[in-house]
């Protein structure tokens, strides 16, 4: 595993209706670490993740993930989707929700035992959401809506995790609890590749940045990478938006 | 069980047809419960009419009216239909419904355009077609009855053996694929279950009828839980019943139409579940509205009396109830409630807090400007929390960090909130 790519993307065009949403993408990821992307809306961030994961068709291009095609490193692989892209008025309970993550593991017909229980309990202990297991989901707030998601990517056990936009519209309490978590899964040696939209918390928060608009403009260590000269070529012209990077980029904190 | 039937005067043809009813209707219940939650519930019913057709052809080729070859051309007329939908829906720009709404009524014209050749042919008699129409539960024999009972047996060991795969990929069917299931593989085998409980549900139900008995048990039982288990085994328990209780009022002395019946009992349940049920019921609802009217004027009323308690120790009552722009006997009804609270006392013309009042009113306050605090330094959060505005104290509502921060900053420094 040590020698292969944890990540490798070959010249990965992706399109919908003939129009590419995303432009010969070409990265390789071989360090385990915490990777954010960033782009203006629109550049591609949630299909990249999408494509990975084989939720979408490449017109061309090829992803290998720990050195062998997706299919054969499902279980190896954990996923955060957006919190919009269920409806949370499902008739299911948080523990429901966690143990899906085992789902993998159990393969056809075998339901989820004791033991997956237990296990899913710990994960839902571990995000801060213990307690609140029997709850429906609908009762939860947001930010306790995508800490459920999160333990249901931490049931799954993989080594490497894909999350969209986990930090969107989360309250202050959450984004600390997924933060303290994406570290720790860190320090297992994990990896995971964030969906970022807080140009802020970048630097703080992420060892690597992919800098993305449709087509890469860069990717690497985010002291290297997340220059304002770089954020420019990704944002264009949106000045309050480079004027928060500006001052990102300025006031840059060593990462914790 | 047998011995008891017996004893009501229930006959064996009725038993049986009875039996063959509640396994169609259980299985209706637990299909049409995924069907439901996969939004598919219309696609049950283009199926329903899309098979009528197939069941003239297969009687026109067959030659007779055999229950197996008309339930073939009606299960093969219903997957076309369905076909012709997705095609639409994917090569051209019309929306789901709209296809739906073509296929159905074209492929149901067929249909009745092909009875009345067959009446025709038949010399005036529609050959027991007209059945499927409205559905004819009499009209089986024993090893129709036994055909159908397997079906729904099947179907329904099918979907408590997927069960947990049903479950994720229709909760969540982009994290299913992610974590390497068969999306389209399950989806389709949920059609084709879809398609064989509206096919052995034809005869008794009919065409016109058999979308309701897939989709009224599962929201029947949707009013009385939230959990997915617990709603399949209560859908499939109204399916039950309404297909026993449709039989049993299609047999003399009451003779109705068995489809027709099917769907008036099993609306009754709906009916009562629908404004009855805890919580999800409309009267359940609507109290609750009532209640949250009520708590959200108690607080406005709250904060009217602390702002004008402020300047004199007694309250003009007529001051209060122009500020807070109610009526006359609404204001009096809100004074009469906070007078049991406590909260004050009022003779008429002026307001005084009692001490808990004061304690009260103050409280209001500061929790309104708290929760304005917050709306300012933390606009992107306001969305997560607005269930809490009106009810809670933010002191028991936000996190402690959040609610320090607050605390410690000064309402006028709004720039500070920023960062």
């Amino acid at each position: 595993m040590s020698s292969e790519p944890i990540l490798d993307i070959h010249d990965v065009t992706v399109a919908y209706h003939r129009r590419p949403v995303l432009w010969d993408i070409d990265l390789t990821l071989t360090e385990p670490s915490l990777v954010g992307i960033v782009g203006p809306n629109g550049a591609g961030k949630s299909t990249l993740i999408k494509a990975i994961l084989g939720l979408v068709p490449l017109a061309s291009g090829h992803i290998r993930i720990l050195g062998s095609p997706l299919e054969r490193q499902r279980q190896r692989i954990g996923y955060v989707p957006q919190r919009e892209s269920v409806d949370w008025d499902f008739p299911v309970n948080v523990l429901d929700v966690v143990l899906m993550g085992t789902y993998g593991r159990l393969g056809w017909f075998r339901r989820p035992k004791a033991k997956d229980r237990a296990w899913a309990r710990e994960c839902l202990d571990r995000i801060g959401l213990a307690g609140l297991e029997k709850h429906q989901i609908g009762q939860l707030s947001g930010g306790q809506q995508q800490r459920t998601f999160l333990a249901r990517a931490l049931a799954q056990q993989a080594d490497i995790y894909f999350m969209d936009e986990p930090f969107a519209g989360v309250d202050a309490a959450t984004e600390q609890a997924i933060i303290f978590l994406l570290q720790e899964l860190q320090r297992q040696g994990k990896t995971v590749v964030v969906v970022h939209h807080d140009l802020r918390t970048v630097p703080l928060y992420f060892q690597q940045v992919l800098l993305l608009n449709i087509r890469k403009v860069a990717f690497g260590p985010t002291e290297a990478v997340f220059t304002e000269d770089n954020l420019r070529k990704t944002y264009g012209g949106r000045l309050t938006i480079l004027e928060t990077a500006g001052q990102a980029v300025r006031t840059r904190e060593p990462t914790p | 069980m047998m011995n008891f039937l017996d004893t009501l005067g229930i006959p064996y043809n009725t038993r049986i047809v009875l039996t063959g009813a509640c396994l169609l209707g259980a299985s209706a219940g637990v299909i049409g419960a995924f069907a439901v939650l996969r939004r598919r519930a219309l696609t049950g019913d283009a199926l329903a009419h899309a098979s009528l057709p197939g069941v003239c052809v297969a009687f026109l080729v067959v030659g007779d009216r055999n229950f197996v070859s008309l339930l073939i051309g009606a299960f093969l007329a219903g997957l076309v239909g369905i076909g012709v939908i997705a095609v639409l829906s994917r090569w051209t720009r019309l929306k789901e419904d709209a296809s739906i709404g073509i296929v159905l009524g074209t492929f149901f014209g067929c249909g009745t355009v092909l009875l009345s050749i067959i009446q025709r042919l038949k010399g005036g008699s529609p050959a027991g077609l007209d059945g499927f129409i409205l559905g004819k539960a009499a009209s089986m024999n024993f090893a129709d009855v036994r055909l159908i009972s397997l079906l729904a047996l099947g179907t329904l060991l099918l979907m408590t053996a997927l069960y947990k795969e049903f479950k994720l990929t229709t909760f969540d069917p982009g994290f299913a694929r992610a974590q390497g299931w068969p999306d389209f593989l399950l989806d389709l085998t949920l059609l084709i279950a879809i398609a064989l409980t509206v096919v052995i549900g034809l005869p008794a139900v009919g065409v016109v009828m058999m979308a309701a008995l897939l989709i009224i048990p599962a929201v029947t039982a949707r009013f009385w839980t939230e959990r997915l288990g617990i709603l399949l085994l209560l859908a499939a328990v109204v399916g039950m019943g309404m297909g026993a209780a449709g039989t049993l009022l299609s047999d003399r002395p009451f003779s109705l139409p068995t489809g027709p019946a099917i769907v008036l009992v099993g609306a009754a349940c709906f009916a009562i579940s629908a404004c009855a049920a805890p919580r999800r019921g409309m009267l359940a609802r609507y109290l609750a509205q009532r209640r949250f009217s009520s708590e959200m004027e108690q607080r406005l009323l709250r904060l009217i009396l602390f702002k004008l308690s402020q300047r004199s120790s007694t309250i003009d009552a007529e001051e209060a109830r122009i500020d807070g722009n109610w009526s006359v006997p609404h204001f009096r009804w809100l004074l009469r409630q906070a007078q049991k609270e406590g909260t004050l006392h009022h003779d008429g013309k002026d307001i005084r807090l009692t001490a808990q009042g004061e304690q009260e009113t103050a409280r209001a306050d500061r929790d309104n400007r708290l929760w304005e605090a917050f709306l300012l330094a933390h606009p992107d959060l306001a969305r997560g929390y607005a269930a809490c505005f009106a009810t809670q104290s933010p002191e028991d509502a936000l996190p402690p960090e959040v609610l320090k921060s607050l605390v410690e900053r000064r309402p006028s420094s709004s720039r500070e909130a920023a960062t």
